[in-house]
């Protein structure tokens, strides 16, 4: 749908704003371009609408280099939404949406029926809102409006240029979350620029992670979190995810391997001396394709070997756990404070993905008491 | 202000209100036609300006020359070039207020914030679109206040005309100089005071009108009477 081959971008100063970059974004992905100020992301995201000429290497956007086609039909089938908004503010909220489709010339009706579509799909009253003034919508309508002008034409690629990072952070939040329900419901190829890693990982199912402008990292969310490939990676997720976290954040970084995993065909007087090497109270059973099949305490294995069962088939505990990607900081630490004893963490597919402690809530408390200092 | 003064302005209106009226009506003949010339001239030069960047500066000096040398040299000068009479009057009232709108053409347009020109290149607008989609609609305020200065400085100086074989209510005050009727010179003063301050408002009215709010009431209205006229005849 969209690919970089070779990209260079050197202003006139010599500086070289994009180096050489090279990526292939599919239809329907929804891909994050993130870094440090200065990386190239927004040069790189400008590149796709030909705002930005490069010097030297191709942009191609479905099929045709951007700098052979005509801009203006171009731009009209790319979707653009800025930081700053940019609603007409002498226009109404409709005219404002209509913006596209009026240049592309549709009928009013047509036009007029996009528009009410549109609204309602953003929970946005049509009888309400349509006839309003971008000035009287609060910041974040704005740019709700902002991104249905974006739609309006239903273009194939939408480009999105930190559209949250002047919103305070629930709003940004609730808009974060609309713009996924949305990717859901009209599969678009979306690229977006931001320097919320949070952000970033919230929202990508690839991030692009550049600096100086070239791709440090390339990969999932998951990808970039448990297997960052050098120290500017490590810090820039660690670093910002940490100062980030907050009771509802997700869990996946307090997880850690689980200290003992058995298969459910094991004897118990194994298992139980396996428990003892590692002075561990509890070991989680996982079967031969991967599945979790529950945690198993001391208490039972020591019965079970009084009843001289031949295997820990059965034993396994499976009612407190948490599942991801719902479960929340919060969750685990109200589940800890019942019994301290690891939690479970189970992946999308039934598979363990590891275990959360008392001592990994406790490591995290303390990180973030040494980084944000006296409480405000 | 004494009472004998007040019967004097009188008496003089109700023997002359014909001529007051035919003078009135020419001064402000003259001033429209200069306030025209100065917007048919200097809103297109202005757009041209914000296109051509690097000479602006000199083409806004000498605007700013022309509103600066006085307005009655400015009129004897051009009896050099237009001869005696109103066609002179006009052009050196042209001359004389093409810095404000010529002024705040250009920077109202340049004023426009460039996030919102940046927005609007990015949806697929042309240059042009993008001038008179976005650039002119938001400078429509800023280009109105340049105009009511205009109007405002036209109708004051148009009085002047009759200095050089005009006409308009100059006539009455430079007659009433020379007679030394105070009456005579309040019969001209007032009323070109009267359209100053009507032309002002007019334009502050109309400003208004265009102005977004209002144009955004309009456009529910109409589509609020649209749906009922469906409905009626629906019910028929």
């Amino acid at each position: 749908m969209v690919e970089f081959q070779n990209v260079s971008k050197i202003y006139e100063d010599g500086t070289k704003a994009v180096d050489n970059l090279s990526l292939q974004i599919d239809r329907g992905e929804f891909v994050v371009l993130i870094g440090p100020s200065g990386c190239g992301k927004t040069t790189s995201l400008k590149m796709i609408n030909h705002l930005e000429p490069a010097t030297s290497g191709s942009v191609i956007v479905n099929g045709a280099a951007v700098d052979v086609v005509d801009p203006v039909k171009l731009r009209r089938n790319i979707g653009y939404v800025i930081q700053e908004i940019g609603l007409m503010p002498h226009l109404t909220v409709g005219e404002n949406i209509a913006t596209v489709p009026h240049l592309l010339g549709w009928a009013r009706k047509r036009t007029k029926a996009r528009v009410e579509e549109l609204l309602n799909l953003a929970g946005l009253d049509p009888k309400v809102y349509r006839h309003r003034l971008p000035a009287q919508l609060s910041g974040g309508q704005q740019q709700r409006i902002g991104v249905l002008r974006a739609l309006a034409a239903d273009p194939d690629v939408i480009l999105m240029d930190e559209p949250f990072g002047a919103l305070d952070p629930i709003t940004k939040g609730k808009l974060q979350s609309e713009l996924l329900d949305l990717q859901h419901q009209v599969k678009k190829t979306i690229v977006f620029v931001t320097h919320d890693i949070d952000e970033a990982l919230k929202l990508a199912d690839r991030v692009v992670l550049m600096r100086r402008g070239k791709i440090e990292q390339m990969g999932t969310p998951e990808e970039l979190q448990t297997a960052p490939v050098n120290d500017f990676v490590r810090s820039f997720i660690g670093e910002d995810r940490l100062s980030q976290i907050s009771p509802e954040g997700p869990v996946d970084t307090l997880i850690e391997d689980a200290p003992l995993v058995v298969a459910p065909s094991l004897n118990p007087t194994i298992v139980l001396e396996q428990l003892e090497e590692l002075s561990r109270e509890t070991a989680q059973i996982v079967d031969r394709r991967g599945r979790w099949r529950g945690m198993v305490y001391l208490a039972d294995l020591l019965e079970a070997e009084r009843g001289k069962r031949s295997s820990i088939e059965g034993l396994g505990r499976n009612d407190r756990k948490l599942i991801l990607p719902a479960a929340t900081v919060r969750d685990a630490a109200e589940l800890l404070v019942d019994l301290d004893a690891p939690v479970p963490v189970i992946g999308e597919n039934g598979t363990l993905r590891g275990v959360i402690t008392n001592s990994g809530i406790a490591r995290l408390t303390i990180s973030r008491l040494t980084r944000g200092g006296a409480p405000s | 202000m004494n009472r004998s003064f007040l019967d004097l302005l009188v008496t003089y209106l109700s023997r002359n209100w014909v001529r007051v009226l035919e003078l009135t009506w020419e001064h402000l003949y003259i001033s429209g036609i200069a306030l025209g010339l100065t917007v048919l001239v200097c809103l297109p030069l202005g757009i041209y300006l914000t296109r051509n960047e690097r000479i602006a500066p000199y083409v806004i000096a000498v605007a700013n020359v022309f509103q600066t040398v006085p307005s009655l040299a400015l009129l004897g000068f051009l009896i050099f070039v237009f001869g005696i009479g109103n066609d002179n009057a006009v052009a050196a009232l042209f001359l004389y207020a093409m810095l404000p709108v010529l002024q705040n053409t250009y920077t109202g347009i340049k004023n426009v914030p460039v996030q919102l020109t940046n927005a609007a290149r990015g949806m697929g607008m042309t240059e042009f679109q993008i001038m008179y989609r976005v650039q002119l609609p938001l400078a429509v305020p800023v280009i109105i206040s340049g105009i009511r200065v205009a109007s405002v400085w036209i109708i004051g100086t148009a009085a002047l005309a009759a200095a050089i074989g005009g006409g308009g209510l100059g006539r009455l005050i430079f007659s009433g100089l020379s007679a030394i009727r105070n009456e005579v010179i309040l019969a001209g003063a007032l009323p070109a005071t009267l359209l100053a301050l009507t032309a002002d408002y007019g334009l502050r009215w109309f400003q208004n009108v265009v102005g977004p709010e209002r144009r955004a009431r309009r456009i529910a209205q109409r589509e609020e009477k649209i749906k009922i006229k469906a409905k009626s005849q629906q019910k028929e």
